[in-house]
């Protein structure tokens, strides 16, 4: 059984972890990059083996919002020694520097390094309700602030017309002799999203960043989901 | 789909057949008085009742002491007393079968006082359960031509297709003042204030139905239920081109939150994302709001962005194309069948002549601008015509005069025959009364008026007119994509 709002409301948990919020978005129809949850180093390894290298190890944990920063990401780990190495590395930061996290073990997934990564979130507006948000990854979001907003829910055309929005579009038709992104993947997945969103009005920040987008379609890589 | 229960309710408010002024005195200085002469003035035909306690008679109409004293029916009631009169008045109201209030009274929510915010709820709860509809507090009330009812002095009787939802009271009536100047009309215009029980959602949605409206303005502030009035904002635009100033727009404060996108979303305007994805015409500035409220009066659905300019000399045409272009219209080419019948009138043509025609070397050329002009009216080639007033001088005061005239007179005969869209530049410098003596201005003033009165959308510059209908033709090229047209 995945993971689902309607666990977390009964538990109370108002920041989910990476592993929950993709088991409800996967749930949703939305393409999640296969991830799975280790609760022991000799379990990491044995889920790395089956997913096959290279892969990425998360630590799990509901108090981490921000994993990286925290020293809790290990990335293009190739074989079973890297990973252990890295399993016992990661351990140590975080409870060196988050003592009081709890740690529910660490996930794996395998490294996707190909397409453009894409920005997909939703936020709630104090006037205006839920709203979804697309841009492309890194800098784009981050320091150029290149994205579109669209109040939930989306038509069709609203899902189309804000992926055209961003200033950066063109890296989706392809540049550079790369490959254009499938457009429709994209769409749908903003559909999803924002029906989604509109059945569970319990969401108040949804984050899938990065979505890698390809000419074959898109899958989402890292989610976060925080409830009211 | 069936209109509402809402949009029979505020039809009914915008056709009493008797409505009275609580709060009239002969106090000339004071609101309610005011409200009465303006009604008086306007010429509205019901029955109009002033009450007042204290007074006999106000601009020769009979005062009664209170509503209850009123021998026949009131249909609406405009109420100019002190906020912590209205409980009772509504009161009042009820057992009179009044079914509208408007409540000029303020001081209320919107002063951010507790206190005041308490009464207004209170006064919003009594009305509700009392089944009387409020609009306002705080604000000026219906304007409709139509029926003759009005709430500022002076303001233009004739009714037309626009109509206004405006929050702010005094922003109402210069709206209607300053789209009067430009021949714009109204067919009925709401003040609605505070917003404790009618409110701007609710307008719109009597104003998609009201058949008389073709425009639709608002000016917002604040609203209260955001999903709504985004749900019929949407709707509305399917049929009815809804121009929108917002006030405060400046973003308030961002709350600390977790995700990306919720920080992200901090730093926009929702209401851009809001306007846009609901089909509606963003206006920045009130000059702008009227700009587009010209616009969308004057010009049919036009879809094309092709602009022909006549007129300007020099520098005034390279500006006008400029700015045309920068607005997201084409200036395109003249196209090769009107140049070869210009080059049987002269062979130099070709090299010199452009669009935006610059009428300054047109005399050189023996070519009359007017004859330009007809060729583009009938060619294809082009979506709209701009016939833009050149002040360039070098001509003595009549044939300045006759020169700028000529140049308009062609394009007022292409808009009454109906061959093109046509549109007019006319600067408009910001002039003192001084400066009324001088034959230039006042011939610029002339022409203005001719246009106007020609039913021709007349802009100040080329800038404002370029935005304003590249807004339009987005509209309307949306709606004919929808095959809404």
């Amino acid at each position: 059984m995945l993971f689902s709002i309607e666990e977390a409301k009964a538990r109370g948990l108002k920041n989910l972890t990476e592993f929950e919020a993709k088991e409800i978005l996967k749930a949703a129809g939305i393409p999640v990059v296969k991830t799975l949850l280790a609760r022991s180093k000799k379990e990491a390894q044995q889920f790395a083996a089956s997913i096959g290298y290279p892969v990425a190890m998360k630590i799990s944990s509901r108090e981490l919002l921000h994993k990286t920063e925290a020293g809790g990401v290990s990335l293009d780990l190739n074989g079973a020694e890297e990973v252990g190495l890295a399993y016992d590395r990661m351990l140590k930061n975080i409870m060196t520097k988050y003592p009081c996290s709890t740690i529910e073990g660490v996930t794996i997934q395998p490294m996707i390094s190909k397409g453009v990564e894409v920005v997909i979130g939703v936020t709630l507006d104090p006037q205006f309700g839920p709203m979804v948000m697309f841009g492309l990854g890194g800098i784009f979001v981050e320091i150029l602030k290149d994205v579109s907003f669209r109040i939930v829910p989306l038509t069709e055309e609203d899902a189309y017309e804000m992926i055209y929005d961003i200033r950066g579009r063109s890296l989706l038709e392809g540049v550079r002799g790369a490959e254009p992104v499938k457009i429709e993947a994209l769409a749908e997945i903003l559909l999803k999203l924002s029906r989604f969103v509109e059945a569970n009005q319990e969401i108040k920040e949804l984050d899938i960043n990065p979505l890698l987008a390809d000419s074959r379609g898109s899958v989402a890589v890292d989610a976060r989901i925080i409830l009211k | 789909m069936q209109p509402s229960s809402i949009v029979k309710t505020i039809d009914d408010i915008f056709h009493p057949s008797s409505i009275a002024v609580v709060g009239a005195s002969q106090e000339e200085s004071s609101f309610g008085h005011q409200y009465l002469q303006v009604l008086v003035e306007s010429g509205y035909q019901g029955r109009l009742y002033p009450v007042n306690p204290r007074e006999k008679e106000i601009l020769g109409i009979r005062v009664y002491p209170s509503l209850n004293d009123i021998p026949g029916k009131v249909d609406y009631v405009i109420c100019c007393i002190n906020a912590r009169l209205v409980l009772d008045l509504l009161a009042q109201c009820a057992r009179k079968n009044v079914r509208a209030v408007h409540l000029f009274t303020g001081k209320l929510s919107e002063t951010g006082d507790e206190k005041a915010y308490h009464l207004e709820e209170d006064i919003k709860k009594q009305a509700r359960d009392l089944g009387i509809n409020l609009i306002g507090p705080n604000c000026m009330g219906i304007y409709y031509p139509g029926e003759r009812i009005s709430f500022n002095h002076d303001l233009c009787m004739e009714p037309g297709s626009v109509g206004a939802i405006v929050q702010s009271g005094g922003l109402a009536g210069e709206i209607v003042r300053l789209s009067a100047l430009r021949g714009v009309r109204f067919s009925k215009v709401v003040s609605y204030g505070n917003a404790a029980d009618l409110s701007e959602t609710d307008f719109l949605e009597y104003f998609l139905w009201d058949n008389a409206t073709k425009i639709i303005l608002m000016y917002l502030e604040g609203i209260k239920n955001g999903r709504r009035f985004f749900n019929v904002l949407r709707r509305v635009t399917q049929t009815k081109p809804v121009i929108v100033l917002k006030g405060g727009r400046s973003r308030a404060g961002i709350k600390s939150v977790a995700s990306h996108t919720a920080s992200i979303a901090g730093s926009i305007n929702t209401w851009q994302v809001v306007l846009r994805q609901a089909r509606a015409i963003q206006a920045n500035s009130l000059n702008e709001l009227i700009d587009l409220c010209v616009a969308f009066n004057y010009l049919p659905p036009i879809t094309g962005k092709r602009v022909g300019v006549v007129g300007g000399g020099g520098g005034k045409s390279v500006l006008a194309g400029d700015e045309y272009e920068e607005a997201g219209l084409e200036v395109a080419p003249i196209p090769d069948e009107i140049m070869q019948l210009l080059e049987k009138k002269n062979p130099r043509v070709t090299r010199w002549l452009v669009n935006p025609v610059d009428v300054s070397i047109l005399a050189s050329l023996n070519i009359e601008s007017a004859e330009i002009l007809s060729l583009m009216a009938r060619s294809h080639y082009y979506d709209l015509l701009s016939i833009n007033s050149s002040e360039d001088s070098l001509f003595n005061k009549d044939e300045w005069i006759n020169f700028l005239q000529s140049n308009m007179d062609e394009g007022i005969k292409i808009h009454r025959e109906g061959l093109k869209p046509v549109i007019a530049v006319v600067g408009n410098p910001e002039i003192g009364i001084s400066q009324l003596e001088n034959y230039r201005w006042r011939a610029l003033f002339r022409l203005r008026e001719q246009l106007i009165r020609e039913g021709i959308a007349v802009f100040s510059s080329s800038g404002q007119a370029a935005e304003a209908i590249r807004k339009l033709v987005d509209y309307y090229s949306y709606r004919e994509s929808k095959g809404g047209l």
